[in-house]
């Protein structure tokens, strides 16, 4: 059941002479769970409020599942939306919160009742239908904000940090049961969120953005190990950027001078004498206090200056030589036996960097 | 519990400004009662009073138009004052602050201004000073009360709300009936208590516009007093506090029941 | 990758047509114009009409008519009628300062009662803040008057022999004032004093301040903003609360409230009425603009 359900054309917001969205494209496929990941500011929430149709954007054309939908109001729109505050109705009872989208939409009674129960159970709250929302707990709100959007069968669900105000317990399972719930059910989801985590372990694709750009859209893995711009390897888990120069490439590697030495890095579409940065995440990176002599390995050479004990694994920061900080991971229970101001060395694969120009 | 002497100061004092406030009403109440028409040495107790008060047309008269006044106002100020609110509260428009400024500047310049302004209006225009200026004028005074009140409960709204209900297929309409309205309701009704005590209670403006077989309820008592003091006066005073009295209470509770 | 079939004209007709459809937003026009027409109307439009009047001439049998004039406006530097100004801005400030010395305290008293006491001894006050200020008025003839209440129970102690003449003098204007406008002064300066943290007295006791330092340097700066509030409040409606000094002055105390009646209704000299209310209307919103400036210097000095 692959196929387009939204696509986003040249997108752009203005709020007065601020520019919040500016020139987003992006294509949904039907069933997929996608995720808007940026820090706060960086325009994810204005786009899926103009797919929702509650801002209508500058320029740019939003289709859903094949029709212009941009000009319609949001209560024209098959997407429905789960809000950051959840936005439950505090006069209604939970049952009747999930049944007001069927009511406005004179569903039949008979069919209405059942699908209400249908999508309580479905969150697991068939118990609580007769309280009102100040009688529920954060979790249980969530809950009936979720059936309460998907009641309608929407094509689109659109989710705004809807675990944002949950405690980080809660979070993890309710994480869990919305990854659960998109695959039984098959429906698009959209979902906003500035918690990189969260992003990696639920979504299909992810897209990061920054100051209104989208960045990269990709799989997490692909984020993850091959971003594509200083912004994403930053923002996606911990990396080290180092910055210097192309100064030869071939059609395997490059050699980038940067830290007063030459380094091996993979091949990417830059220029001789082009600037460019290499990004080596700690996990990727291999502490050791002999030089090795393997002509295929990265080296560099720096002090301990700490250790951050994390549990299962540690954190060590070596001081490089320029005074650049470098993060390597190292098992808690291999460490290398080296204490602070030891001299030692820093060494990869040269494949396991990534090459970022901008 | 013992109290300090600043304790016993501050409560003695409490006592002094409430006895201040609450005495010459409990006297006006307590000499509604009494026997003598000369009114200052009790003589015993008696509803005469009322009583002679309920075959006084000129008052049940006073007291009808200022019930009809009173009703036809609220419901008139609140059904535009809300809308007015709501509207405040979701748009950005041009002349915002200019609507601001004529929905403040009535509340706080005298009331006597407002008075003369609409004679002046009612006469330039000939219309005849009577039910319909009262309306009006009382219409008038209560807008930018009832727009300040249900702004104020708009004010902890959240506007995601309104959204969820556009989101889930309400129309804009639908939205203000279903959720804005239910939600701002306390609102709503502790503004039309407002509005109407004020309309029941209103010297000045009435003043101004009433005609001379449209007087209120407080016009009258206006009137009497200046005759002088009497005992059928204290009685009708008695009431209307009853009246207010009652109408607080209830606009209080609502109050408290938001909290 | 899209499929081309999307992008045909039945699409971009819809499109078209949803456009015109949005652009119409009736809950702009549902909820702003009944209000901004009945307030222009009805508002504006008189206080226009009253402007425009000041600077007509008197009529015979009580019209307005030509010439244009603005002796209407000079006419108040008659020391007659300046003097009604004067006598109403100086018993509008009495009033006001007494309010705030008999209300500061009590404000304070109730605003540090004990929590479970506050909200009934607020709606003690709140109370007759809804009564009727005219009844309210009348309650004191019944206590001041010759035969009142006040003098026939000195009388019949034997304190006094003649009864006082309590009534019809400015004293009386005062007391009916200050008893009426009060509760106006107590309600914003106990919003204001609720809202003072009491670690900051904490911290003044703390630093080794007494009390009436604490007072002086801590709790009066930071309840300036209650206070003028208050005094705004109160001093305001006292300007033109006409039937105050109709009834408990007799009509030898004239303040600009009762000026403006009288021009309007007896004398029937509408111009000069109108004069005199546009003058009133300045003077109160140049007190306005004072209170504004003032609370907004204090707020732009705490940014800084």
């Amino acid at each position: 059941m692959s196929g387009l359900m939204v696509k986003l054309q040249h997108l752009v917001k203005q709020f007065g002479t601020q520019t919040v969205v500016q020139d987003l494209s992006l294509d949904i496929e039907k069933g997929e769970f996608l995720t808007l990941l940026g820090p706060s500011g960086c325009g994810k929430t204005t786009t899926l409020r103009m797919i929702a149709g509650f801002e209508q954007p500058t320029s740019g054309e939003i289709m859903l599942d094949g029709q212009y939908v941009h000009n319609l109001a949001a209560y024209q729109r098959d997407v429905n939306t789960v809000f950051q505050s959840y936005a439950l109705f505090p006069h209604l009872t939970a049952y009747d919160n999930v049944a007001f989208g069927l009511r406005v939409k004179k569903v039949p009674k008979q069919e209405i009742e059942k699908r209400v129960k249908d999508a309580l159970r479905l969150v697991q709250l068939e118990d609580y239908a007769r309280r009102k929302p100040d009688q529920l707990s954060g979790g249980q709100r969530q809950r009936i904000a979720i059936a309460r959007a998907l009641v309608n069968n929407p094509k689109v669900l659109l989710l705004d940090e809807p675990l944002g105000a949950l405690d980080q317990k809660l979070r993890k399972q309710m994480q869990v049961e919305l990854k659960h719930l998109q695959k039984q059910l098959g429906i698009t989801f959209v979902f906003v969120t500035h918690d990189q985590e969260e992003a990696l372990t639920m979504s299909d694709r992810i897209g990061v953005m920054n100051q209104g750009f989208l960045e990269q859209v990709g799989t997490p893995a692909e984020i993850y190990e091959r971003p594509s711009t200083k912004f994403v390897a930053g923002f996606i888990g911990e990396t080290n950027l180092l910055h210097g120069t192309v100064r030869t490439r071939d059609h395997q590697h490059l050699l980038v001078e940067c830290e007063g030495v030459q380094v091996k890095a993979p091949s990417a579409n830059v220029a001789e004498n082009e600037s460019v940065t290499i990004a080596i995440r700690p996990e990727k990176s291999v502490l050791s206090l002999e030089p090795s002599h393997n002509e295929q390995l990265v080296q560099l050479n720096g002090r301990l200056t700490e250790r951050i004990y994390c549990g299962g694994s540690t954190r060590t920061i070596v001081t490089l030589h320029s005074g650049q900080t470098f993060v390597a991971l190292e098992k808690t229970d291999q460490l290398l036996p080296a204490a602070v101001g030891d001299e030692l060395f820093v060494q990869w694969q040269p494949n396991h960097g990534v090459v970022v120009t901008r | 519990m013992r109290l300090s002497l600043a304790n016993k100061l501050s409560f003695l004092y409490a006592s002094l400004i409430y006895l201040f406030l609450y005495m010459p009403i409990a006297i006006l109440i307590l000499y509604s009662f009494n026997q003598s028409k000369l009114n200052a040495v009790w003589t015993g107790f008696t509803f005469d009073w009322y009583l002679k008060l309920m075959q006084n047309t000129e008052v049940l008269e006073a007291m009808k138009t200022s019930l009809v006044v009173a009703l036809i106002s609220t419901i008139a100020a609140t059904m535009i004052g809300t809308l007015a609110a709501v509207g405040m509260y979701r748009y950005q428009f041009r002349g915002k602050t200019a609507l601001d400024a004529m929905l403040y500047l009535p509340i706080v310049i005298p009331e006597i201004v407002m008075g003369i302004s609409l004679l002046a209006l009612f006469s330039q225009f000939e219309i005849p000073l009577g039910y319909l200026t009262l309306i009006a004028a009382h219409i008038t005074f209560s807008i930018p009360f009832v727009v300040v009140v249900v702004r104020a409960r708009m004010a902890g709204f959240d506007r995601s709300i309104e959204e969820a209900a556009m989101d889930l297929g309400a129309t804009p309409w639908g939205t203000f009936i279903k959720v804005t309205v239910p939600i701002i309701a306390p609102g709503i009704l502790a503004s039309a208590l407002l509005a109407f005590t004020l309309s029941i209670d209103d010297v000045i403006i009435s003043f101004f516009v009433a005609g001379p077989s449209s007087s209120t309820l407080p016009l009258k008592i206006f009137s009497m007093v200046k005759f002088g003091v009497s005992p059928e006066i204290n009685a009708l005073s008695t009431l209307m506090l009853v009246v207010t009295l009652f109408l607080v209470i209830i606009a209080e509770r609502i109050r408290m029941r938001k909290n | 990758m899209n499929p081309p079939v999307l992008d045909n004209a039945p699409a971009n007709q819809l499109q078209n047509e949803t456009k015109l459809k949005h652009q119409i937003d009736y809950g702009k026009a549902w909820t702003i114009w009944p209000v901004f027409i009945w307030m222009v109307l009805l508002f504006l439009l008189p206080m226009i009409l009253v402007f425009a009047v000041s600077f007509f001439s008197r009529s015979s049998f009580g019209g307005i008519g030509f010439p244009l004039t603005l002796e209407n406006y000079s006419r108040f530097f008659d020391p007659l009628y300046f003097k009604i100004i004067w006598i109403s801005c100086v018993l509008a400030f009495y009033t006001t300062l007494c309010c705030l010395v008999l209300g500061y305290p009590f404000a304070y008293i109730i605003a540090r009662s004990p929590t479970q006491y506050r909200n009934i001894l607020l709606l003690l006050i709140i109370v007759p803040f809804w009564t009727n200020s005219l009844i309210r008025t009348y309650a004191w003839i019944v206590l001041l008057r010759t035969e009142g209440v006040i003098n026939t129970f000195l009388l019949q102690l034997g304190l006094i022999e003649q009864p006082l003449s309590l009534l019809y003098n400015e004293s009386a204007v005062l007391i009916g004032l200050v008893y009426t406008m009060l509760p106006f002064m107590v309600l914003p300066l106990y919003a204001s004093i609720e809202k003072l943290e009491r670690s900051l007295l904490e911290a003044s006791k703390d630093l080794g301040a007494k009390p009436w330092q604490t007072f002086w340097r801590v709790t009066l700066p930071l309840t300036t903003p209650g206070i003028l509030a208050g005094s705004l409040l109160v001093f305001i409606p006292s300007l033109g609360l006409f039937f105050i000094p109709d009834l408990m002055g007799g009509s030898k105390t004239i303040l600009i409230g009762n000026h403006i009646k009288n021009q309007f209704l007896t004398a029937r000299d509408w111009p000069f009425g109108s004069a005199s209310s546009i003058i009133l209307m300045i003077l109160t919103l140049v007190f306005i603009a004072v209170y504004i400036k003032i609370t907004k210097d204090k707020q732009g000095k705490e940014l800084v």
